[in-house]
């Protein structure tokens, strides 16, 4: 507590509320016994002064009050003149001492409370980052539609909620930033102030400081220290000065106070602003009033994510064991008619068990979207650009472990978008384009499977740039006879970047190839679609989840794996003819006039029962581009689904195995990674030749 | 085996090894882990072979909707490889890191072992490593070689412990 919080506090102060004096008087006392010299006699007096408010009326209590603040104001002119007696420290740990060394105020560092239990803590983190995203989207649509009141309101809970709570827990670094900014909108919802981009700037910027509170929260357990986050007092600073700033000038008339540093712009503490007092109660209140119809409106349970796993494992332990009572012979064979109906009864059953299970682990898009939106707006404004970035299909459900997997490869697509796509405002115009430009993130479910497309209308791909790059970097000799699509699909290759200059966010040459990476690993494809001038497309489309792998059953010998059907191209019977031999070792499968080499699955992994002659299997082609391939098996069995798990420690990383699944007849099968393969089968090749 | 149960509740906490012990057969020898360690016995199931691991995995197994890999213990220790019969069994055994099942020819007892059925294993030189056996255990006039089991799991290769097995075996016979 320093004199600022006080003062601040002193404001708030409802004479009629007996719990908050207590709390006021014990604060002032801590104040007083830290503080030195003068400042200390007038913090006593201050204290003798608010010792005899319980047994007064409310109406000598507001009287107090008043003089209090005079109090009060006397003793901040003296530590601005004098700021090292008593330097305001937002901490309640660290030293307040004379003469603190510099390095120390840069890490303030605060202590949680002892009281609370660790359960207690992660709950409040975990609530309040909800919260706190909810104000940061209804910030962001807020900028779109300033009259919107509801949008304003939400903004108000989010603050006034996390206001709140962290009172409640004596976390008081929170709590001064959330109060801060509510009290600056308090503003603008009484229409004394129209919004402006500031607002938004300071909104955003504290909910920012609170999330990265909590999150240093999470590794901290009751009565452990956190560090405060670089810039906490500045925010409450720049934050205070703005509105004592539009404060003064409204209600005193006085200049704006430019000058940084909290003590200096700290709000003087007047009887005109006691007196308004009572307005500020009544407008704080007014948000928790609203808040009791929206809570009713979606509830929920928090489950811990490791009892939901096993759930699912269980669930899916349960289809199969089902599955195998159903196949038994003695059923299948029984003339009982009546069994026979309550076992595909059952089956029915726990199908529709299963269905709900998956569903348990879905999420919206919404959260990442809005990450997206945050980061496409503050990008442009950095660049100077005009963007207005439109959000579709936010309330489809993809699994949860998909959603932070999903981010990285947006993030840099929104950073392409912005940093290369769009153009300047100026330049714009000149091509006939509107200035403010758009960039689309749509999600949509298309047979499913999702789709999710970053659309810009910037300057888009430029067909000649991209294949000169790539004539420089050896990738192709000419791209005479190449389409466009071939042309674009380079773009994704390692260290491809057409950006003429490197920029803080982007055009190191690492971002596609990384999208692509990060598109990959969800089992997905990228496309891009382009026209020059016109804007750019980027279409991913990935499966809603990773827990279900759609596989077919591949025979090799006495083995059977299972082989992605994304990975899959086409499946070939081949033909004398369309194989050639190299050097009697290698061979190639001429596919469609494109030579393929064969990989053989029973050498690669040693399966000595396995069918030898290939025009007797089959051969599958997999993989994309330069590294598409046929890969030889003895036959095609059946399509499964399957769900994904590990081998277990102990063999982990097996080359060309992604991972086992339990098969329908309870054993393991094992799921196939074609990358793996086919990178594991060129280096055999280049060892053995 | 009463009496050394007797024994047993006499002198329980002298000797850290001591304790109950599973233990089973490999090929002819007899072979004990302690059996906090042992998470569950199960009979013979399917095995799905995993290409391009050790010769000592053997595969994986379903256990419950979990996938565990399986180790043959014979080749681990050099032996031939474990030919499923009927007896044949897959001893879980669950470490402080990992769940591993090990392939047993045959589950034999759990036996209560005290200190003083417990010797240090013998030296044998340089080129026999007993770096995986916590001791040798006497009792009913068997031999039963104790096993650091987490040792056996982690280490990666051991092929010098069949020479002291070998031995020990020679003299259990005698």
């Amino acid at each position: 507590m320093n004199l600022n919080h006080l003062a601040i506090s002193l404001i708030e102060l409802d004479p009629e509320n007996l719990s908050d004096l207590n709390e006021f008087k014990k604060n002032l006392i801590l104040t007083q016994k830290k503080s030195k010299g003068p400042l200390k006699d007038i913090l006593g007096q201050a204290c003798a002064d608010i010792e005899a408010w319980p047994d007064q009326d409310p109406e000598s209590r507001l009287a107090g009050i008043a003089r209090l603040g005079e109090l009060l104001e006397q003793a901040m002119d003296l530590s601005v003149r004098n700021p090292s007696g008593a330097k305001p420290k937002k901490t309640r740990s660290a030293p307040q001492e004379k003469a603190v060394p510099p390095e120390k105020m840069e890490s303030l560092i605060f202590t949680l409370s002892e009281e609370f239990d660790a359960d207690l803590l992660s709950e409040f983190i975990v609530e309040n980052m909800e919260c706190a995203s909810m104000a940061e989207s209804a910030i962001l649509n807020w900028e779109k539609d300033p009259d919107n009141q509801e949008l304003l309101n939400t903004i108000f809970r989010g603050f006034h909620t996390i206001k709140g709570t962290s009172s409640f827990i004596n976390l008081d670094c929170v709590k001064d930033v959330a109060h801060q900014a509510e009290s600056m909108l308090v503003k603008v919802r009484d229409g004394e102030e129209i919004f402006t981009r500031s607002h938004a700037d300071l909104s955003l910027k504290s909910l920012d400081m609170i999330k990265s509170i909590l999150e240093r929260m999470k590794s901290s357990g009751p009565g452990q220290q956190i560090n405060l986050p670089s810039g906490h007092e500045d925010l409450l600073g720049a934050l205070r000065s703005f509105i004592s700033g539009t404060r003064d000038q409204k209600v005193n008339g006085l200049p704006i106070e430019n000058t940084a540093g909290p003590v200096s712009t700290a709000s003087p503490v007047s009887r005109e602003k006691v007196v308004r007092k009572d307005k500020e109660a009544s407008t704080d209140q007014a948000p928790s009033a609203n808040q009791v119809p929206d809570q009713t409106t979606e509830s929920t349970v928090r489950v811990k994510i490791d009892r939901l796993d096993k759930l699912l494992d269980t669930v899916g332990e349960l289809v199969i064991a089902q599955t195998m009572v159903g196949q038994d012979e003695l059923i299948v064979g029984s003339k009982h008619h009546d069994l026979n109906k309550k076992i595909s009864h059952a089956g029915k059953i726990v199908r529709e068990l299963q269905d709900l299970s998956m569903i348990l682990r879905m999420v919206p898009l919404k959260g990442t979207f809005q990450k997206m939106a945050r980061l496409a707006r503050d990008l442009s404004q950095k660049n100077g650009k005009m963007v207005s970035f439109m959000i579709e299909g936010d309330e489809i459900e993809i699994d949860r472990n998909m959603v932070d997997i999903i981010a990285d490869p947006l993030v840099h697509l929104i950073r392409n978008a912005v940093d290369h796509g769009i153009e300047m405002p100026e330049e714009r115009r000149r091509a006939g384009k509107s200035g403010d430009a758009r960039i689309h993130l749509t999600a949509g479910r298309v047979e499913g499977s999702i789709m999710l497309t970053v659309w810009d209308d910037g300057r888009g791909l430029n067909r000649q740039k991209i294949i000169d790059k790539a004539i420089k970097r050896g990738l192709i000799d000419s791209a005479e006879r190449m389409t466009d699509q071939e042309v674009w699909q380079m773009i994704f290759q390692p260290g491809f970047s057409t950006a003429e200059q490197v920029t803080e966010v982007s055009g190191r040459g690492v971002g596609l190839d990384v999208v692509r990476q990060g598109v990959e690993s969800l089992r997905g494809r990228i496309e891009v679609q382009s026209s020059e001038g016109q804007g750019c497309a980027f279409i991913m489309r990935m499966p809603l989840t990773m827990a279900i792998t759609d596989g077919m059953v591949v025979k090799v010998g006495s083995q059977r794996y299972i082989l992605p059907i994304a990975n899959i191209q086409k499946a070939v019977r081949p033909v004398e003819s369309d194989i050639h031999t190299v050097n009697q070792r290698a061979e190639m499968l001429d596919f469609r006039g494109e030579l393929l080499p064969v990989f053989r699955l029973h050498k690669l992994f040693d399966i000595t029962d396995a069918q030898t002659e290939l025009t007797a299997g089959l051969l599958i082609v997999i993989g994309e581009g330069q590294q598409r391939c046929a890969l030889f098996v003895d036959d095609l069995l059946t399509q499964i689904q399957v769900v994904t798990k590990l081998l277990g420690k102990g063999i982990n990383s097996v080359p060309g195995v992604a991972g086992g699944a339990i098969m329908g007849d309870g054993t393991v099968g094992l799921i196939l990674e074609t990358a793996g393969i086919v990178s594991m089968a060129r280096q055999r090749l280049n060892i053995a030749t | 085996m009463n009496t050394a149960a007797v024994k047993g509740n006499e002198s329980i906490g002298i000797d850290p090894r001591a304790g109950k012990y599973l233990t089973f057969f490999l090929a002819s020898e007899e072979y004990g882990v302690e059996i906090l360690k042992v998470q569950e016995i199960i009979g013979r199931m399917p095995i799905t072979p995993v290409p391009l691991t050790s010769r000592y995995i053997r595969g994986v197994i379903n256990l419950r909707g979990k996938i565990h890999p399986i180790m043959d213990l014979k080749v681990k220790f050099g032996m031939e490889q474990t030919v499923i019969s009927d007896e044949t069994c897959i001893i879980v055994i669950k470490t402080s890191s990992l769940m591993m099942g090990i392939l047993v020819d045959k589950v034999s007892e759990v036996v209560n072992m005290v200190s003083e059925d417990i010797e240090d294993t013998p030296s044998f030189g340089a080129d026999v490593n007993t770096e995986y056996l916590l001791g040798v255990g006497k009792t009913g006039g068997r031999v039963r070689l104790l096993l650091d089991i987490e040792k056996v799991i982690n280490a990666s290769d051991i092929i010098n412990l069949k020479k002291a097995t070998g031995l020990e075996n020679k003299e259990s016979g005698a």
